[in-house]
């Protein structure tokens, strides 16, 4: 037998802890949460602290994603969203032009045919044989039309359809060079002022005034007598008319800002121009907001899907000008219009920036035989210079002209436009 | 408790390193990304290409300046450029345009005319150049415009390359280009004549001071000397002594260096080159 009472004491002490820290005995009391860092100290609670730190966590997070994103390049968020670009978004600079859309509007370079629809259109549906122009279509006679001096249309008669086509510029090359005096004094000054200014080269940057353009319209309405109202703002043009069978064309009214002319006039039909320049100022941004007698530059109104809309919502201020601009311009132009021929701007009328060929009309059934330039006689504006003849005979003659009056201006040699630099030790 | 907050600030300046570098700091990381893309591309040569014996490259004096087009323009000294030139202004009737005996053309050509005459009567004051401050000179800009009282004003930029040495601004590290333009003093009441001498000792005067901020600063460039004319009006003609050349100019001189900006900031720049034209 042992006297040890070792295990006993042992066991009393662990029992007299135990109650001291508040346990009962042997008994399981509840449990108690204790810090991990102060030994014995129970864990507080402490819900707005932690808010407080999980409030800035969270908005570190999200100020870090935003502000992050919106570094991201356009087309990596489109890739990583699974989206596309939006080109709305972002700065202006990055929304581009593309080759059917610009800044004022769209375009529709060939075989795209601009007409009323909203399906895209394509030559072949609606011409057959088709020949387009060159620079070297040969054609036949130029018959001069004499300027409307007094802005004074031909009303459309009772029972006259009027429709129109409004564009700035036509993309087929036109058959003919032809332009006033005060036109090649412009472009010469231009010239001069390339080389004098932006360091241009005499020899081989000299543009040449007096290039022209050309436009299929393809007529398929036989409703009424047509009254074709043709209106741009750029470069002359030919307007090449090619009429279903049926359709009549009582009156043809050109409205430009250079002298055109139109090709496959039926031969009972009566034709005038406008000429922009005999009634207005030069072209400034804002200025053709004013109410005048003879607002005939033929705006366009800014639509949605153009270049420069969207650019002007992105915040660019030089587009949000030229669209309040053009508004501004067309407001002016539809009074005018509507004073003169009863209808409004856009009453039948297909308007683009450019275009190569128009239909004013239903789609035919079957495609149109096309009537090409070639040796066709055009009615065309006159005016003091008219060259006809293949492409290179025609430039010929116009730079020869142009370098008659620089060298002129200049005082004999052309070279005195850009003098040799002077060397100290050549004093 | 203090190490949680320790840590809790840690995480927070983890979180905000990234949206400071791509917001606020002006770094384009997408640019360091790609610059340090290529740079890792180009090192990976073609084996072939190493078995070729590289030329000894010709070393360009100039290196220094081709990777900072806008000191470039300035401080480059064998070419003419855009951004170190003389301005000059002549006003003259359309008649001293022509020559003997030429006739004057219709109105619709005078702009036309005007403008195209204008570098020959403008290289003229080349002279004035190469005899102050340039060792060559050329006309890139000339224009040509009718003022109100239907005489023809010609405004022209001559570049020229500089005579006197630019200095060492190769020298100057993480430098910036300070710009400061003042108006070159002139004594008593009337401004200078708009004559060759005058011009002249306008340049000098101009040249001079520069060389002297070239003295304090290590590098001096006379970027710009502007000769403005003013027409006296005919009651201040009336009190001048007869023959009096009515045409007077205002003149003012642009200043250039590459300086440490720990040196020298820009407004101190302006305070020393004013001093300097005007010690008094």
């Amino acid at each position: 037998m042992s006297n040890d009472r070792r295990q006993e004491d042992f066991a009393e002490r662990l029992s007299r802890i135990s109650k001291e820290r508040g346990g009962a005995g042997g008994s399981a009391g509840p449990e108690r949460d204790m810090s991990d860092f102060d030994y014995n100290v129970e864990r507080g609670s402490h819900p707005i602290r932690n808010g407080i730190i999980w409030v800035f966590v969270l908005a570190g997070l999200g100020a870090g994603g935003f502000y992050g994103w919106q570094a991201l390049p356009d087309d990596l968020k489109a890739m990583v969203s699974g989206g596309q670009a939006e080109v709305t978004a972002g700065d202006p600079q990055d929304i581009a032009e593309t080759d059917t859309m610009s800044n004022a509007g769209p375009i529709f370079a060939s075989p795209a045919v601009l007409y009323a629809g909203d399906e895209p259109l394509t030559l072949t549906v609606v011409a057959t044989q088709v020949s387009l122009p060159t620079q070297n279509t040969a054609t036949g006679a130029i018959i001069p039309i004499a300027r409307n001096d007094d802005c004074t249309l031909r009303s459309p008669a009772e029972g006259e359809k009027v429709m129109g086509v409004r564009i700035e510029n036509a993309l087929l090359p036109g058959p003919l060079h032809t332009f006033s005096d005060a036109q090649m004094v412009g472009q010469v000054l231009q010239n001069v002022e390339a080389v004098t200014q932006d360091g241009a080269d005499i020899a081989t940057d000299m543009a040449l005034a007096g290039t022209k353009t050309s436009l299929d319209v393809f007529l398929t309405d036989t409703s009424a007598p047509l009254y074709l109202v043709l209106q741009n703002m750029g470069d002359g043009i030919v307007w090449n008319l090619h009429a279903a069978a049926d359709v009549s064309i009582a009156h043809v009214a050109l409205i430009g800002a250079d002298f055109s002319g139109v090709a496959n006039l039926p031969a009972d039909t009566s034709v005038e121009a406008l000429l922009v320049s005999d009634f207005l100022p030069p072209y400034q941004n804002g200025a053709d907001d004013a109410p005048r007698d003879c607002m005939i530059r033929p705006w366009r109104t800014p639509q949605s899907d153009w270049i420069g809309s969207l650019k002007s919502e992105a915040g660019s201020l030089t587009d949000r000008n030229l669209m309040l601009s053009y508004s501004k311009g067309y407001a002016a132009y539809d009074r005018w219009y509507t004073q003169t021929l009863g209808v409004n701007a856009r009453a039948n009328t297909v308007t683009a920036r450019d275009a190569a060929h128009v239909l004013l009309g239903p789609v035919p059934e079957t495609p149109l035989s096309y009537r090409p330039l070639t040796g066709q006689d055009i009615q065309m504006v006159e005016t003091d210079h008219l060259m006809t003849g293949d492409f290179e005979t025609r430039i010929a003659a116009v730079a020869a002209l142009q370098d008659d009056l620089l060298r002129a201006a200049v005082g004999g040699d052309i070279s005195a436009l850009d003098p040799a630099a002077v060397e100290r030790n050549s004093q | 408790m203090k190490r949680g907050f320790l840590s809790f600030l840690l995480f927070l300046m983890i979180l905000a390193g990234p949206v400071i570098a791509l917001n606020f700091g002006g770094p384009n990381v997408m640019d360091w990304v790609n610059t340090r893309m290529a740079m890792f591309t180009a090192q990976e040569q073609p084996a072939g290409l190493e078995e070729t014996a590289a030329e000894p490259a010709l070393e360009d004096p100039f290196q220094w300046l081709n990777d900072r087009p806008a000191l470039r323009e300035v401080f480059i000294p064998d070419a003419f450029t855009s951004a170190r030139y003389v301005s000059v202004e002549k006003i003259v009737p359309f008649d001293d345009l022509l020559q003997s005996g030429e006739t004057s053309p219709g109105n619709d050509q005078l702009a036309l005319y005007a403008a195209a005459r204008a570098p020959a009567q403008l290289i003229e004051y080349c002279a004035d150049v190469v005899a102050t401050i340039g060792s060559a000179c050329d006309v890139i800009y000339a224009e040509a415009r009718e003022n109100r009282d239907g005489d023809w004003v010609m405004n022209g930029r001559l570049s020229y390359i500089p005579l006197a040495d630019l200095g060492t601004p190769q020298t100057v590290e993480n430098g910036q280009l300070l710009t400061a333009k003042v108006a070159l003093p002139f004594t008593g009441d009337l401004a200078p004549a708009n004559e060759a001498q005058t011009r002249i000792a306008l340049l000098q005067q101009a040249q001079a001071a520069c060389d002297v901020l070239r003295a304090e600063l290590g590098n001096c460039v006379l970027a710009r000397v502007s000769f403005d004319v003013e027409i006296l009006w005919i009651t201040d003609l009336e009190v001048l002594p007869a023959g009096t050349n009515p045409q007077r100019l205002d003149a003012t001189a642009e200043f250039a260096v590459y300086a440490d900006p720990v040196q020298i900031d820009s407004a101190a720049f302006a305070d020393l080159v004013e001093a300097t034209l005007d010690p008094i």
